[in-house]
């Protein structure tokens, strides 16, 4: 069974995340998807290395592409993907503002060779704005754009103490963009016509954020407004951070009673999580727990008014020590049999061998050429009439790069002189 | 210009975040999207409610949709559903599983009025497995994949301290869901075939940790084997949350500290500034622009070897260097130097003002919209531009029941059947509620 988008050939010059993610998106959805790298290559090669050349992170993040090395600093190297484009359907690129232009891989010029080039764009701020021309990476828009600090992942003075175990703005604009390349090659396929596709890392951060940062004033002007003010008062008077955090903490807001059933509790042999949504959820985890008087979901709780919060703290209390007296098998048998969201607080690392993951073949086993076989996170979705999921590993630099010029119609005499020339390839000297 | 998707019908069975803001994104790109609720509403209405039914989060995951209300525990509320879908192209749910057979409009069911429909199902655990029929919520997810853990949010106990600004499994679920729904719509153009896309809030939250998920024995051998017997050993002797925490080392320990010299955050004089250095150039502009020189620090050389004996040492001495550095001036002054040399600095903003910032408000991210019932908003808009056929946000979130009736019509009901609809209780809300 070919995959949705079978026979579409995608090029990318991508390095990191955001962008390398986006082709293993695509390739999972069944795209030819080949990997453009410099000399050096990608940069995620040398994070955490374990072979020249290799990490965990360049696997994860490059699975299903074919590799070419090309020196676009080189007009003939530029050449060459000028004449590749010809034969592709998608490019895909992440690298810093005015770069594209510099080495004669933006849209415009690219479009020149391949009219209904579908051209997908991710930079860290944009292309406009006072902004635009500053480097960005997840960790820096993450600050930006206001996540580090709404995660509380900051110490008194702003200095991050917890850096994230993901990079939430550079996977949300790699599945950006692989939906607008979707999205656009419905759109070329229903009218014939290509076009540039582009996100910023900042979006992407605010739309990780979309409750928090947009403003709606008749809510606001109760829950949020207050909230400015205070923080604004306290900036005027160098407040640290942590006072910023507490504030924020602290501030009257209906989400204290939801907290109650969305929130971890130790019990005897270690802690639970609880994830009630709903009303039915809240039902639920009462009825496992045997919790019998709490008012927070009455019709007429105020969830703001002056005596909420010692509600909210004695029914909290309650469902601390009640869970407190069990152990992690016998509540999570009960939550389940009720049919409540609730989960241990499980391991990473134990992950691979989890019995859902396996049952649901979340990580199949892939087998790598210089670094045999392993085990990696897989497609995102199953469809049930096209195949999702490659089987391909990702690229060694340079194995592929005479295989794909030959196909796409370099003659060996050519490839030999490019190569010879640095325009290709890894020099013998690297 | 149309959007992407213009001319395409959604109906969505869909509540709080995974299912409503793939609606959204979809809206996003031009499909004309239509959101079935029950006459209690969408659990995310009474979340934070502004007025009654009425949420900033209902408002942001539900922009751009109209809305009707039907009674999908009644025959008469499910035929309404098996006429409309028909005339629809999408139908996405993320209901529990079990509920859509339920309700009768499970895929088979549906399909059987609409051969090529697209039928898009978010369940938390995925439609298989021992956890399938599992309740599951974004922070279920978050505990369940280790992704709670390896954020290190959790106390001794393993209790979260923090609870995340954002629900990154949701989101990840959303968006994963509206490419294949893109992707579906395209094999359905090229081939006439619709079909069934799943999605779980668990593959969403472990692709966000694609690397550290993963097992490839020759790195492990080396970099993650040492710390999965460190753990087992820790748990062997019945240690905390903290003390498993501490034998995993975070992300330091899997990458190197030497990564994390120039990818985190330091004190200024002022305040603290935050680096996000992933590249060898990068490392360079922040060594130009502290003026440190470049044989200052050997770990960016290519033979330095992050987990040889004395490393941590070489490595504790440059960041005292970088931290001095840092110490001697503000934030604002740091970040016009580190600007200037290229490299990617920020200063850490507050989520409630970024709608003030001039980069987002020069990108346009942030669209002002007017709800019926509460008036103006701006709130995050479409996630990425199109150049040949562009997103825009289409409008506020519905009401509850604010459209069912317009619906009806437009799909052929008569006046009467919708007038009898609704005294049934099959459609709309209840006369006194």
């Amino acid at each position: 069974m070919p995959g949705p988008l079978d026979g579409i050939k995608v090029l990318e010059l991508t390095q990191i995340i955001a962008g390398p993610y986006c082709g293993v998106a695509l390739a999972d959805l069944g795209a030819e998807v080949i990997k453009l790298e410099s000399p050096a290559g990608d940069a995620s090669r040398k994070i955490a290395q374990f072979a020249p050349g290799e990490s965990k992170a360049f696997h994860g993040l490059n699975r299903g592409k074919r590799g070419l090395v090309v020196d676009l600093s080189k007009p003939a190297g530029q050449e060459v993907t000028h004449r590749l484009i010809r034969d592709f359907d998608v490019f895909v690129t992440n690298v810093r503002p005015g770069v594209a232009e510099r080495i004669g891989v933006d849209y415009e010029t690219l479009r020149q060779f391949r009219e209904d080039l579908i051209y997908f764009e991710v930079t860290g701020y944009g292309d406009r704005g006072p902004s635009a021309q500053r480097a960005g990476s997840d960790l820096v828009v993450q600050a930006y754009s206001g996540l580090l600090a709404g995660d509380l992942k900051v110490g008194a003075n702003g200095a991050p103490e917890h850096i994230t175990a993901t990079a939430p703005s550079d996977y949300v604009a790699a599945l950006g963009g692989a939906m607008g390349v979707c999205a656009a090659l419905f759109h070329r396929e229903r009218t014939g016509e290509g076009q540039r596709v582009s996100t910023t890392l900042l979006g992407a951060g605010l739309a990780l954020q979309a409750p928090w940062a947009g403003d709606v004033p008749v809510s606001d002007s109760i829950l949020l407004d207050p909230l400015r003010r205070m923080m604004s008062d306290l900036r005027a008077n160098n407040a640290t951070y942590a006072e910023m955090i507490e504030a924020r903490r602290s501030r009257p807001n209906q989400g204290k009673a939801f907290r109650i059933y969305y929130s971890g509790y130790p019990v005897k042999d270690g802690a639970i999580i609880l994830g009630a949504l709903t009303p039915q959820n809240r039902d639920q985890i009462r009825a496992a727990l045997e919790i019998t008087d709490d008012p927070t979901d009455d019709e007429d709780f105020n969830a703001i008014g002056p005596d909420a919060d010692v509600i909210v703290a004695r029914v909290e209390a309650e469902i601390r020590s009640t869970l407190a007296g069990g152990t992690m098998s016998d509540w999570m048998a009960r939550l389940d049999a009720a049919g409540a969201p609730a989960s241990p607080v499980n391991w990473l690392e134990d992950m691979a061998d989890d019995p859902q993951v396996v049952a649901m073949d979340l990580m199949p086993s892939i087998e790598h050429r210089l670094t045999g076989p392993e085990r990696q996170v897989g497609a995102l979705v199953e469809m049930s009439k096209t195949e999702t999921g490659s089987s391909r590993p990702a690229p060694t630099l340079d194995a592929e790069t005479d295989d794909i010029l030959r196909e796409h119609g370099f003659a060996a005499e050519q490839i030999a002189r490019l190569r010879a020339s640095g325009t290709i390839g890894v020099s013998a000297g690297d | 210009m149309p959007g992407a998707l213009d001319g395409i019908k959604v109906l969505e069975v869909t509540q709080i975040i995974a299912g409503p803001m793939c609606g959204v994104m979809l809206s996003d790109l031009g499909a004309d999207v239509i959101k079935i609720e029950s006459a209690a509403g969408d659990g995310m209405r009474l979340l934070g409610q502004i007025s009654p039914g009425e949420s900033k989060g209902f408002h942001v995951f539900n922009r751009g949709k109209r809305g009707m209300v039907l009674n999908l525990q009644d025959p008469d509320g499910q035929a309404v559903v098996q006429r409309l879908i028909a005339e629809m192209d999408v139908f996405l749910i993320n209901a529990r599983p079990g509920v859509p057979e339920r309700l009768s409009i499970d895929y088979d069911g549906l399909r059987a009025h609409k051969p090529d429909l697209i039928y898009l199902e978010n369940t938390a655990y995925g439609p298989t497995g021992p956890s399938a029929h599992r309740a599951g919520a974004d922070i279920i997810a978050q505990a369940y994949s280790g992704l709670m853990a390896g954020d290190e949010k959790v106390d001794e106990h393993g209790g979260p301290d923090l609870i995340t600004a954002t629900t990154p499994a949701d989101f990840v679920a959303a968006f994963t869901s509206t490419i294949a729904v893109c992707a579906a719509l395209f094999h359905r153009e090229r081939t006439g075939e619709g079909q069934k896309i799943d999605t779980s809030l668990l593959a969403g939250a472990m692709v966000l940790q694609n690397a550290f998920a993963s097992r490839m024995p020759v790195s492990d051998a080396v970099l993650l084997d040492p710390i999965l017997s460190g753990l087992a050993a820790v748990r062997d002797r019945g240690g905390s949350y903290r003390d498993l925490l501490g034998a995993r080392g975070g992300l330091r320990a899997l990458v190197g500290g030497a990564f994390f010299l120039y990818y985190g955050g330091y004190q200024t004089s002022d305040g603290a500034i935050m680096l996000g250095c992933v590249t060898p150039p990068n490392r360079q502009q922040v060594r130009n622009a502290l003026g440190l020189e470049p044989g200052d620090d050997p770990t960016d050389g290519g033979d330095f070897n992050p987990l040889a004996d004395g490393s941590e040492e070489i490595v504790a001495g440059i960041r005292a260097k970088i931290s001095d550095a840092f110490a001697s001036d503000t934030t604002e002054n740091w970040i016009a130097k580190l600007d200037a040399a290229g490299a990617p600095a920020s200063q850490v903003n507050i989520p409630e003002e970024m709608i003030d910032d001039p980069q987002v408000q020069a990108l346009g991210i942030m669209v002002d919209l007017e709800h019926r019932l509460t008036g103006p908003e701006t709130m995050v808009g479409p996630p990425f531009r199109m150049s040949a056929s562009p997103l825009a946000a289409q409008g506020a979130s519905p009401p509850l029941d604010g459209d069912t009736d317009e619906v009806l019509i437009e799909y052929g009901y008569t006046a009467e059947e919708v007038a009898a609809l609704r005294s049934s209780g099959a459609v709309g809300l209840p006369a006194d509620s």
